[in-house]
C-alpha cells in the first residue's frame, strides 16, 4: 500500500497543487495543516508516514517545527519544500531530519522522485 | 500538468495577499519598529512570489521577488524603512495589483518598468514619484477582494468550499419568492374552509425563515473586508496634502450583508476622503490652534440590534453653522424662513442638499458639501439614516445608521388613497393615533405633541401625491419616523399591519421615484412600494 502524506503550507493554492501532484503519484493526502500549531495537532490525530513542509509559516519557522515533528513521531518522514534555497537553509533542513528538500517553484517530477526514493 | 484548474484559487489568494500588504504598509509608517508587521510583509512577498512562480507568470514572480529582497534587506538591517521607501513598495504593489488583475480578465501581462525594477534594487538612489496615484482607491467595477486572509488560512479544505457570490445572491431571491408564494398560500387558505392547512402552513413559515436566516448568515462579511483598504486610501490622501492623519478603525469584525457592504463602499471612502482634505487642518494650523500636529480619523462600526452604525470622526476644524445657512440660502437651497426653523442636525445635512456645493463654496466652507448628496442617497436607498455632528474647531462626525440586509425586510403596511405602501420596520419609530385636537400651529406650521415636544406633521397622501380621503374618523392613525435628523409625523389612511416583505428594485421609469426604494408582491398579489422615510424631510 502506498504511503500517505500530511501537507503542511499556509497557502490553500499551493496546498491543492501539492495535493493534485501527491494524488497523481498514487499516495493518499490524510491531512491538511496551514500552520505549525494545526500541523503539531493533525500529526497526532492521522500519524502520516510523510509531511511536505514549507518553511515560512504564520505562526513557526518550519526548520523549527521539523524539529518538533520528529521528535513527536520519530518514523516520520519530513520533506521541506521551499522557494528558500540558500545552501545554509537547505543544510540546516537536512541536518534537522529532513530526508528530502525541494526548491520552488516545484514541478510534479521533482516532487514524484523525492517521494519515490522515500518509497524505495 | 493543467495549472489553470488552480487559476482562481491563486487569484483570490493572491488578492488577500495584495490587500493585506497595503495594510501593513501603512502600518508600518506608524509604528516603524515593530518587527512583527515587517516579517509579516515579507511573508505575503515570500508567498506571492512562490505562489506565481508555481503558476508560471513570470512576470509577477520576478517583481514580486524584487520586493521581497527589499524587504529582506528592511529585515536584516542594510536598508531602512521611510516613507520613500513604503512608496517604491506601494508602487510596486499596485502594479502586482495590475497584474493580478490583468491575469483575471485574461489579458497579457505588461512587464515591469525598468526603471521600477533599478529602485526596487537600489531603494536609496531617489524618491520615487508615484506613477499610479489613481491605483489607490479601487473602481467600482473591478471585482471585490476575496475574504480576509485569515478566513481561509483557518479554513479545513474538507469542510470549506468556496461558492461564487452570484449564486448566494440567487439563493436570496429564491427564498424571498418563496415567502412570497407563502403569503400566497395563506392567502388562499384563509379563503376556503381547509382546517388541515393551518399546521403545514405554519411549519413552511419557519422553514422559510430558518433558510432565509441560513442563506443571510451566509452572505455575511466582517467590515475589514472593506476595510482594510481605507489606511492606504487615507495615507496617500494625507500624503499627498502635506498632512499627518492617522486612521483608527474600531469593530471592523461587525459583520454585515455582502450587498450592504458594497452600497456603502464608495460613500465611506468618500467621507473619508472630504475629511482629510477639508476636515483636517495641515499641522502648522493645528499646532496654532492647540492640537497634536498629526489628525486622527476615527472609523467606529457597532452593531445596533438589526442595524449597523457606522461614525466617521475626525478632530479637524469643524463647521460654522451660521456659515453654513448663509451659503445655502445665498445658493437657494433654502429660505432665510424656512432657515430660521431649523435644527442643529438639519443644518449640518444642508450639506447633503442638491446644488449646496458649488465651486465658490468649496474653499469657503470646507467643501464639505461636495458629492455628499451622492452619499446621503446612496444611505437611503438602503433604508438607513445619515446624521452629522459638528463642533467648531473640535471636528465633526458623521453617522450612518444601516440595515444589517436589505432585501427580505419586515415592513409595516400602510394605507395611502389608492395604494399600500411599506415602511421598513426599522425606520418607524411608532405609530400614534391623532384627533384633530392634538394638531396645532407652531412657528407658522402644523405640529403635534409627541414625548411633549411639538413635531412636524404631514400628510402621506400629500407627499406621495393620493387623493385625500372626503371624511376622516375621529381618530387618524400616524407613523413617526426619521428624516433629515429630526421627527415627523406622518398622517395616514389606516395602518394594515407589520410583514416580511422581499424587496425587489424597480426597474425605469419607476426607479424614478425617488421616495420609493424597491417594491413587493403581498399574498394577494397586489404590489406595495417601499418608501424612503426621508422623503417626509
Amino acid at each position: 500500500m502506498k504511503k500517505t502524506v500530511m501537507l503542511v503550507d499556509d497557502s490553500l493554492f499551493m496546498r491543492n497543487v501539492l495535493r493534485g501532484i501527491v494524488q497523481s503519484q498514487g499516495f493518499t493526502v490524510v491531512a491538511e495543516a496551514g500552520s505549525g500549531i494545526e500541523a503539531m495537532k493533525k500529526l497526532s490525530q492521522h500519524r502520516p508516514d510523510i509531511i511536505l513542509l514549507d518553511i515560512i509559516l504564520p505562526d513557526a519557522n518550519g526548520l523549527d517545527l521539523l524539529q518538533s515533528l520528529v521528535a513527536a513521531s520519530p518514523h516520520v518522514a519530513v520533506v521541506i519544500c521551499s522557494s528558500l534555497g540558500q545552501e545554509s537553509v537547505i543544510k540546516k533542513a537536512l541536518d534537522g531530519g529532513a530526508k528530502a528538500f525541494i526548491q520552488k517553484p516545484f514541478t510534479p517530477e521533482k516532487i514524484a522522485e523525492a517521494l519515490d526514493r522515500l518509497e524505495a | 500538468m493543467d495549472m489553470s484548474q488552480y487559476r482562481e484559487l491563486f487569484l483570490s489568494e493572491a488578492r488577500n495577499h495584495l490587500a493585506a500588504f497595503n495594510e501593513l504598509i501603512v502600518k508600518m509608517e506608524q509604528e516603524p519598529d515593530n518587527r512583527d508587521n515587517l516579517d509579516e510583509l515579507f511573508r505575503h512577498a515570500h508567498s506571492l512570489k512562490g505562489m506565481a512562480a508555481t503558476m508560471e507568470f513570470e512576470e509577477v514572480a520576478t517583481l514580486a521577488h524584487r520586493l521581497e529582497d527589499l524587504l529582506g534587506n528592511v529585515r536584516n538591517g542594510t536598508a531602512t524603512f521611510s516613507s520613500a521607501l513604503a512608496d517604491i513598495l506601494l508602487e510596486g504593489f499596485d502594479l502586482l495589483g495590475a497584474m493580478v488583475e490583468s491575469i483575471g480578465r485574461g489579458e497579457k501581462i505588461t512587464a515591469t518598468p525598468a526603471d521600477l525594477l533599478h529602485r526596487l534594487k537600489n531603494p536609496l538612489l531617489g524618491r520615487a514619484e508615484r506613477r499610479h496615484p489613481e491605483a489607490v482607491v479601487a473602481p467600482a467595477d473591478q471585482p471585490s477582494p476575496a475574504p480576509p486572509q485569515h478566513q481561509f488560512r483557518q479554513s479545513d479544505s474538507f469542510a470549506t468550499v468556496r461558492v461564487k457570490t452570484e449564486l448566494l445572491d440567487r439563493l436570496v431571491a429564491i427564498t424571498g419568492e418563496l415567502l412570497t408564494v407563502r403569503h400566497i398560500l395563506a392567502e388562499q387558505a384563509s379563503q376556503v374552509e381547509a382546517p388541515g392547512m393551518a399546521a403545514p402552513l405554519r411549519q413552511l413559515g419557519a422553514l422559510v425563515r430558518d433558510l432565509r436566516d441560513e442563506v443571510f448568515q451566509a452572505r455575511m462579511l466582517p467590515f475589514s473586508f472593506i476595510a482594510e483598504r481605507f489606511p492606504r486610501l487615507v495615507r496617500d490622501l494625507a500624503r499627498k496634502q502635506g498632512k499627518d492623519v492617522e486612521l483608527q478603525i474600531v469593530g471592523s469584525d461587525c459583520e454585515l450583508d455582502r450587498g450592504v457592504l458594497e452600497e456603502i463602499t464608495e460613500p465611506l471612502m468618500h467621507l473619508l476622503r472630504n475629511a482629510v482634505d477639508h476636515g483636517l487642518e495641515i499641522a502648522d494650523e493645528r499646532v496654532a490652534a492647540g492640537k497634536p500636529h498629526n489628525g486622527t480619523l476615527t472609523m467606529t462600526v457597532r452593531r445596533n440590534r438589526d442595524r449597523i452604525e457606522i461614525s466617521i470622526r475626525d478632530d479637524g476644524r469643524g463647521m460654522d453653522p451660521l456659515r453654513l445657512v448663509e451659503k445655502a440660502v445665498a445658493n437657494g437651497v433654502v429660505t432665510t424662513e424656512e432657515a430660521s426653523r431649523m435644527s442643529l442636525p438639519e443644518i449640518y445635512l444642508l450639506t447633503c442638499a442638491p446644488g449646496f456645493s458649488t465651486a465658490a463654496v468649496i474653499s469657503d466652507i470646507s467643501g464639505r458639501g461636495v458629492g455628499m448628496d451622492v452619499v446621503k442617497t446612496a444611505v437611503h436607498k438602503l433604508g438607513g439614516v445619515l446624521s452629522i455632528d459638528s463642533r467648531l474647531g473640535q471636528g465633526s462626525s458623521f453617522t450612518l445608521q444601516i440595515p444589517l440586509t436589505v432585501s427580505i425586510i419586515h415592513g409595516l403596511l400602510v394605507r395611502s388613497g389608492k395604494i399600500t405602501v411599506a415602511f421598513p420596520i426599522n425606520t418607524v419609530e411608532r405609530t400614534i393615533e391623532l384627533s384633530r385636537y392634538d394638531i396645532y400651529e407652531h412657528e407658522g406650521r402644523k405640529v403635534c405633541d409627541v414625548d411633549g415636544e411639538p413635531i412636524p406633521l404631514k400628510n402621506l397622501n400629500r407627499l406621495l401625491g393620493q387623493p385625500l380621503p372626503q371624511k376622516r374618523g375621529a381618530l387618524v392613525p400616524a407613523l413617526v419616523v426619521q428624516a433629515s435628523g429630526t421627527r415627523v409625523a406622518l398622517l395616514t389612511d389606516g395602518i394594515k399591519g407589520q410583514q416580511e416583505i422581499f424587496v425587489k428594485p424597480l426597474g425605469v421609469p419607476l426607479s424614478c421615484m425617488k421616495w420609493c426604494s424597491g417594491g413587493a408582491i403581498l399574498g394577494d398579489g397586489s404590489v406595495v412600494f417601499v418608501v424612503d422615510p426621508s422623503l417626509a424631510g
